[in-house]
């Protein structure tokens, strides 16, 4: 009996032991599936207008997004301040396909995938407001636009999607062709025609608030793609389609690499484009230069990449190493070169090489263009209520080894572009940059709108009255005196003065880098000679002693830096995906 | 149920009765309990044995004829004689043919077992003085690996494999099983060696298959010590001993220290248009040489003053153990404690009093095993044991690594970054523009509290066999259920270190400038607690084990099942049947299938099992007839081979079956939106290997010799592994694929010796182990050739070629480099730096001219002797222990100067007056990149390290029964010492490191590994 009641343990022991069911769930419920986001129960469509913004979220910013430094270090205006910063691998050796730079090609293709998932999706939302996915569609399409053109004028034709979402294992995947230069600029027109009616109307601009929803205007979807925004797109493609480096290209065979043949047309199309917006009569320049740092409220900004709220760090990250605000020493990271300083006119608009122009060797930034103290710290600028001291041991150029502090300039200059008008304040006023998260920055301005139709329009028809109006207010905003241009330049001595005028007005604006592409100048202007710097002695009077020394041998390799490499990686996983020439 | 019927039915049977007693002794005429006695003709009809040797066996068949058996005894069969009591004496059996080895699941015999098997019996092991059992255990199985990294009190276990590493997804941690319990790789190290009997390898697919989708990293299968028929023993060890370091690095003193650093700055005005000023004048020079002003210019040791150079440790153990034929008991109580190498300073706070900032290690664990026999033919187990642990390590260093990363790092600390102490008693910081500025560390040590980490262990398995010999001789069934639960908690009771008073005194006025705070503040507490987790197995099998006059059939059929829960998480469940059948025909040829189907919960539901056999298959040599003819001495002669399947579903996360996406934040329009996860790989599977194994085991001279060799291959195939050949035109995250293939493949040798002069017995041993692993596939697109991982070893350094300084003949006048000469462009460069291979010719060193380095940092040879020699009561018994075939690597402040504190190879660094035999670059103070080992990774930073060990050594010496029995109450006793680590012969090149701990930044600042010396007594009563 004993036995039998043990076997009956056993047996039951056994049995349960086998028959355990489960009461949990065997698989995670919580996963946010596709099904949240497309929600068909929520007319509002709350998570699919989320999507959107996470397409806005990728539109790029400028600042010191490269390797913690700013991308015009690299094209001649600028060095890294310190000689450990990976963009000094750029200016002494280029890039190549194993190591790219700026190629924006993953970030370029992780939004377009994102927009064609909204695309194909948002119809399951059942919109009880019809207008909204109209609106959201038509801005979804602009961006992806605008994320082609990101590419387009780095590479050249890439490989155009449509409205293809693909999976890892599709095959098609690795077959990808690239498309031609003329294939992607007419898709990139043909979208934006598509949608400039379908985009929400534009707002006035004194109502734009500042998309946090702490409202300096009332207008909370100010920085959403609107049909203005669309238009200054259209413009900048034409510009990029009518220019140099693509117009023709130098390898008509291979039609990725531009247009085989020239067409002047193109710069009519792009000065068209440029004067629709200047027709619009809704944006100006703003008079005072400093409010474009400060400030997005202005009647300037024409295409915004809105990010976190003002802060005062750019200060800290910019300022000469002497300074120290709030207990940070500024750390000076940028060192403006030479090159760029003296591209700056004297105050009478006359170049220093100009031997009319006034310029003294000796007081070099004396009576300079505005623009100049507005773009760089050199020595003897006021800032914070005290002279810059960039001199050899001055307070800004102390010449020690101490790890602690920031690193000096290699130039004797340090940037001052983004900054307040805090020469003589204490402390530095907020300005746009956001250290850590993705802070604002203004991708197209009523100043590009204006410059680029004068390059246009002066490539199609020469200097006409219209050029040198548009480069004039550019000028008079400046503080140029005199600022009208003489009259009677020829079209190469126009080009000329609209070059110059886009590298002084849009410094540090990420700007100049691909310019010098786009005009095929790179070699010229960038790549030829050296890259030079200031050694300042103060002498025992209190003068100073001016020499110029080198800083950087730019390496630039014509024959096939002007357009960027595409990632070796891309190449070895679909060989279909052919490199740029000489790469 | 109607099995259970029939039992009951069966038991009905009776027969003839004639009752039979006898006594059972051993060679030396000591009665020999738990001797199985059974009738020939009717083998259910036995009896065990009691602990007095005594046997009542009641005769059943007709022939009279009666069988004697027990573990290491030669079997006997004598006539019963009738009326009168039998006096049974049974001869060891040294041959060891029928020494029991565990196989997954079940025990084999060593003559017929058919797999690649290593073990070990604790009691070698129990008396080495460190905490964690699987250090003891290097040099000792052939095929396992075990590499000690750190030497902290709780943090001291060794990583370790069996047959290396083969997972390209480092999936290498083998399956670990205590008593039927699946452990974790940390909680082995918890185990006291006391509690154990045996520790097994389980090495290649025979022996592996049938756990299945955990096989493949092998097993290690830890059984613990059961009752036994005996009188009541009861035994108290104890054991005392000494941590010392092996060995601190050195570092230089103030005054070379400062004249380095004026050194360096001369180095970095190189091309500056105006010289750097030097930190000290030859004024501070004088002074750091001559101590003259000890506040102002201070000349400390650091190390020498936060650190001890040896701590303590102890251990008590007591155990009782016995039994009779109904309840047999083993109960054992371990106490460890290890103690830590800070000094003890007294905290400033006089109400700090019992605030213990020291690092410490301690240790309970019990355990009580109960076999219950209520019929003959049913066992009833219940195991309890259960392991409380206490972890502390001071909350005052402030440097992420801790107290030693702290000593090595220049920033942190230099030997003049500050005094001591202050002369008014006040404890200082470090003032200089260069350093961290942190507050004296002998007060953050003092008085900022400490991190105690509490982990509990609790395990219970209850279970019973019963014999079913009536249904078929030699068939039982097992049900076993274990519960294991672990519960960790933490109590930190903290100061910040950083803002303690802290005052800089300058000599040179007499005054004293305060860091910030003058005031202590108040200690804060974080208590919590991790999670909990426990997991449920339960186990029911069938064995079936029979002989058939010269045919022997063997079987096993088992469900498995695991359910584990972390924390409030949804229950993972392993599931899974595993099954045996085995043959062997006159214990001369052998045919074993083995064969698992199991899963889990983890992978897709149509895909959660597989399959998993083996075959293997021995032939004894040694049993054939002509074979003993030509060689009589030889007693065993074995080849053996094996090939199957397993798999390993080590650290893989739960596969999704659907993207997951994330929702948007709030507000902003450009902000944080919605968006899509990851791509999904919903096939994801487990890894699986194939491996083949061929053996030979060899026993000679009567057992005096045993040998055993192994050669294996193992192919692992679908591996979890990224995608790297993939186009970013997807524009989103690709999953990882089940596409990469290894390899790897070895050598394992094995001999034992042990024979008698005399009264003295020695013995002498030695193995060698070897893998090499290789790259066969893995997805990739490398840039160039020699950036392909394909076809090399796992786990290899990637950087740069190192091939010396650049010279002053290789610079222009400008001090630029001249054409033709290769420079980087992440720095500019000097003479005096450092020089790096220029792979693809392109005439810069970019990124694109690394590849992989020399060897991974696990050793591919591992090896070890050992001794044994007893002389009447005196036994000695030593390992030596080596290593050789891998790399260290020492980068950052292991080896970079001003990074780390200056070092004596610091001494030898390139310059001009040295251009030739330096072993380290110029001197820098902010050193450029291309000089800065831990962001230029280079094989000057890699150096191939071998070692050899004297591992332990222990000398014991066990009192005379003569002399103890005068106690009346004490039956043995045994005084011995023992050691750990006593001896190390090196080469880790140039680098002050230990050859064991060294890997990657790690290397130089971990806790120290001590050696060990310990005096122990144990007594049993």
């Amino acid at each position: 009996m004993k036995k039998l009641a043990i076997n009956t343990i056993l047996t039951f022991l056994l049995i349960s032991s086998i028959s355990c069911k489960k009461v949990l769930e065997d698989h995670p419920l919580n996963i946010t599936t596709e099904d949240y986001i497309w929600d068909k129960t929520d007319a509002t469509g709350a998570y699919a207008q989320g999507w959107v913004i996470k397409i806005y979220s990728q539109l790029p910013t400028g600042y010191i997004r490269l390797n913690s430094m700013e991308l015009d270090c690299a094209s001649g205006d600028a060095v890294p301040s310190n000689r450990a910063n990976a963009v000094w691998n750029v200016i002494n050796g280029g890039y190549n396909s194993i190591s790219t730079f700026d190629d924006n090609w993953s970030n370029s293709y992780s939004a377009i995938r994102k927009a064609n998932i909204f695309l194909n999706n948002y119809k399951q939302v059942p919109w009880s407001d019809p207008t909204l996915p109209k609106w959201l569609a038509a801005e979804v399409r602009t961006m992806r636009a605008f994320f082609y053109y990101e590419m387009l004028r780095r590479f050249g034709g890439i490989p155009l999607l449509g409205e293809k979402v693909y999976g890892p294992d599709d095959p098609e995947l690795l077959q990808l062709k690239r498309n031609s230069f003329a294939e992607c600029i007419n898709y990139i027109l043909s979208e934006l025609d598509a949608v400039k009616d379908q985009l929400r109307p534009d707002a006035s601009l004194a109502s734009r608030g500042n998309g946090n929803g702490v409202a300096e205007g009332t207008d909370n979807d100010a920085g959403r793609m609107r049909p203005s925004i669309a238009l200054a797109i259209k413009a900048k493609v034409l510009l990029l389609a009518a220019s140099p480096l693509f117009n023709p290209s130098a390898t008509p065979s291979l039609d990725f690499t531009g247009y085989p043949t020239y067409d002047a047309q193109r710069w009519k199309n792009a000065a068209d484009a440029m004067k629709a917006i200047m027709d619009m009569n809704m944006f100006a320049l703003e008079p005072n230069r400093y409010l474009l740092n400060t400030t997005h409220v202005n009647k300037e900004f024409v295409f915004m990449r809105f990010g976190a709220s003002y802060q005062t760090t750019w200060g800290n990250l910019i300022s000469p190493v002497g300074y120290t605000v709030g207990n940070v020493v500024s750390s000076g990271i940028v060192s403006p070169t030479q090159e760029l300083v003296d591209a700056f006119p004297m105050a009478n608009g006359k170049a220093i090489s100009d031997p009319t122009s006034g310029y003294n060797a000796a007081n070099p930034y004396n009576s300079r263009d505005p623009r100049l103290s507005q773009t760089v710290f050199f020595n003897g600028a006021t800032w914070l209520r005290r002279a810059v001291q960039t001199y050899e041991g001055g307070l800004d150029k102390p010449n020690s080894s101490n790890v602690a502090g920031g690193i000096q300039t290699q130039t004797g200059y340090y940037q001052k572009k983004f900054l307040g008008q805090d020469d003589n304040n204490t402390a530095f006023t907020a300005t746009m940059y956001h250290p850590g998260v993705t802070p604002t920055f203004c991708l197209i301005r009523y100043a590009d709108i204006l410059l680029n139709y004068a390059e246009a329009q002066n490539e199609f028809s020469g200097p006409d009255a219209t050029v040198y109006s548009a480069v004039n207010a550019i000028r008079q905003r400046a503080g140029l005196n005199p600022f009208a241009l003489p009259t009677g330049l020829s079209k190469e001595q126009m080009r000329a003065v609209i070059r110059n005028e886009c590298r002084l007005e849009f410094a540090f604006e990420e700007r100049r880098f691909y310019d010098i592409r786009r005009w095929k100048i790179a070699k010229d202007v960038y790549g030829t000679g050296s890259l030079h710097g200031v050694n300042i002695i103060k002498n025992a009077d209190g003068s100073f002693t001016y020499s110029q020394i080198t800083v950087a041998t730019p390496f630039f390799n014509a024959s096939s830096m002007y357009l960027l490499p595409i990632a070796n990686s891309e190449i070895v996983a679909n060989p279909n995906i052919v490199q740029n020439p000489n790469y | 149920m109607c099995l259970f019927i029939l039992v009951s039915a069966a038991t009905k049977l009776q027969a003839q009765v004639r009752a039979l007693t006898g006594q059972i002794v051993d060679e030396k005429n000591l009665p020999m309990p738990g001797v199985t006695v059974s009738e020939i003709g009717n083998l259910r009809n036995g009896t065990i044995s009691d602990e007095n040797g005594n046997f009542v066996l009641t005769l059943k068949s007709a022939n009279n004829i009666i069988q004697f058996s027990t573990v290491s005894y030669i079997t006997l069969t004598q006539q019963a004689v009738s009326g009168k009591k039998m006096t049974v004496r049974m001869k060891p059996d040294t041959k060891g043919l029928d020494d029991i080895v565990i196989v997954g699941y079940s025990t084999q015999k060593r003559i017929t077992n058919p797999g690649a098997v290593s073990s070990i019996k604790a009691a070698e092991i129990e008396n080495i003085p460190t905490s964690s059992i699987q250090n003891t255990l290097a040099g000792r199985l052939p095929g396992f690996t075990a590499i000690q990294r750190s030497g902290q009190p709780g943090s001291d276990a060794a990583e370790f494999f069996i047959r290396g590493v083969n997972s390209i997804n480092n999936d290498n941690q083998p399956l670990i099983i205590v008593d039927d319990i699946q452990y974790t790789y940390a909680q082995v190290a918890q185990l006291d060696p006391n509690e154990i009997e045996t520790i097994t390898i389980l090495k290649d697919a025979s022996t592996t298959a049938i756990y299945g989708v955990r096989g493949a990293n092998g097993a290690m299968v830890i059984t613990t010590k059961r009752g036994m028929i005996s009188k009541p023993s009861i035994n108290v060890s104890t054991q005392f001993g000494v941590n010392q370091v092996i060995q601190y690095p050195t570092y230089l003193d103030a005054y070379a220290t400062a004249v380095l650093q004026n050194e360096a700055y001369i180095n970095d005005s190189y091309k500056l248009t105006s010289p750097l000023t030097l930190p000290w004048t030859a004024a501070d020079l004088k002074m750091f040489k001559d101590g003259s002003d000890p506040y102002g210019h201070p000349n400390v040791n650091w190390q020498q003053e936060l650190l001890k150079n040896s701590s303590t440790q102890s251990n008590y153990n007591v155990d009782i153990r016995g039994g009779n034929s109904k309840v047999k008991y083993f109960t054992s109580f371990g106490y460890f404690k290890q103690n830590g190498l800070l000094r003890d300073f007294s905290p400033t706070n006089p109400n700090d009093v019992g605030v213990e900032p020291n690092y410490f290690y301690n240790r309970i664990n019990f355990r009580s095993n109960l076999d219950i026999t209520p019929t003959k033919t049913l066992n009833i187990r219940f195991d309890l044991n259960g392991r409380f642990e206490t972890v502390n390590t001071p909350n005052g260093p402030i440097d992420g690594d801790g107290l030693f990363k702290e000593l090595i790092s220049f920033r942190n600390l230099s030997a003049f970054s500050m005094p001591l102490i202050n002369p008014n008693g006040t404890y200082g910081y470090a003032n200089q523009s260069w350093g961290n500025g942190y507050v004296n560390p002998v007060s953050r040590l003092a008085n900022s509290g400490y991190k105690r980490n509490y982990n509990n262990n609790f395990n219970i398995v209850a279970g019973a066999n019963q014999k079913l010999d009536f249904l078929a001789q030699g068939l039982e069934a097992k049900v076993n259920i274990s519960y294991a639960s672990t519960i960790n908690e933490r109590r930190f009771l903290q100061r910040g270190p950083a803002s303690l008073p802290a005052f800089y005194y300058n000599s040179a006025n007499n005054t004293y400038t305060t860091k910030g705070n003058n005031q202590f503040p108040v200690f804060g507490q974080n208590v919590g607690n991790d999670a909990f987790n426990n997991s449920v197995n339960s186990q029911f099998s069938l064995n079936y084990d029979h002989n058939f006059g010269i045919h022997r059939v063997y079987a096993l059929a088992l469900i498995n099942d695991i359910s584990s829960v972390s924390g409030g998480n949804v229950p993972l469940n392993f599931r899974g049947i595993s099954g045996r059948l085995g043959y062997n025909f006159k214990q001369t040829y052998g045919v074993e299938f083995d064969v698992a189907r199991n899963g889990n919960d983890l992978f897709r539901e149509e895909q959660r099992y597989g399959v998993f056999p083996s075959i293997s298959g021995f032939w004894n040599l040694g049993e054939e007839k002509f074979f003993k003819r030509l060689f009589p001495f030889i007693d065993l002669f074995k080849f053996r081979g094996s090939y199957g399947l397993t798999g390993s579903d080590n650290g893989y996360p739960t596969v999704l079956t659907a993207i997951a996406y994330s929702l948007p934040g709030s507000g902003t329009i450009f902000g944080n939106g919605a968006t899509e996860g990851a791509l999904i790989n919903s096939d994801v599977t487990w890894e699986k290997s194939r491996k083949t194994d061929v053996g030979l085991d060899i026993n000679m001279f009567a057992g005096k010799l045993t040998m055993s060799a192994d050669y294996f291959y193992e192919y692992r195939y679908d591996q979890l592994i990224p995608q790297g050949a993939i186009s970013a035109i997807i524009g989103q995250a690709v999953p990882r694929r089940n596409v990469g293939i290894s390899d790897n493949k070895g050598f394992e040798v094995e001999f034992n010796y042990r024979d008698k002069i005399g009264a003295l017995s020695y013995s002498i041993g030695g193995n060698l182990s070897h893998f090499k692993n290789k790259i066969i596939y893995i997805s990739e697109a490398p840039d160039y050739p020699y950036l392909a991982q394909t076809g090399r070893q796992i786990g290899l350094t990637k950087g740069y070629q190192f091939t010396g300084f650049y010279q002053a003949a290789d610079f222009d006048a400008n001090g630029s480099v001249k054409p033709g000469v290769a420079y980087p462009l992440w720095s500019t460069i000097q003479p005096g730096d450092m020089k790096y291979a220029d792979l693809n010719n392109d005439g810069f060193i970019t990124a694109a001219d690394q590849t992989f380095l020399s060897q991974p940092n696990i050793p591919a040879y591992t090896y070890g002797i050992n001794l044994g020699l007893n002389y009447k009561g005196f036994s000695l018994r030593a390992l030596l222990q080596g290593a050789q075939g891998y790399s260290i690597n020492v980068f950052a402040e292991g080896t970079d100067i001003f990074n780390g504190v200056p070092q004596p190879l610091h001494l030898q660094s390139w310059s001009p007056n040295n251009p030739d035999n330096a072993i380290f670059p110029r001197i820098g103070f902010n050193n450029n990149i291309n000089n800065r080992t831990w962001q230029t990774i280079s094989d000057f930073s890699l150096t191939p390290g071998s070692y050899i060990r004297l591992k332990s050594l222990e000398f014991g010496f066990q009192v005379p029964k003569n002399w103890v029995a005068k106690t009346r109450f004490i039956q043995s006793c045994r005084i011995y010492s023992a050691g750990y680590n006593l001896l190390t012969i090196r080469d880790t090149g140039k680098f002050q490191v230990d050859p064991e701990i060294a890997r990657g930044s790690n290397a130089g600042t971990a806790y120290p590994i001590t050696a060990n010396y310990t005096f122990g007594l144990q007594v049993g009563f």
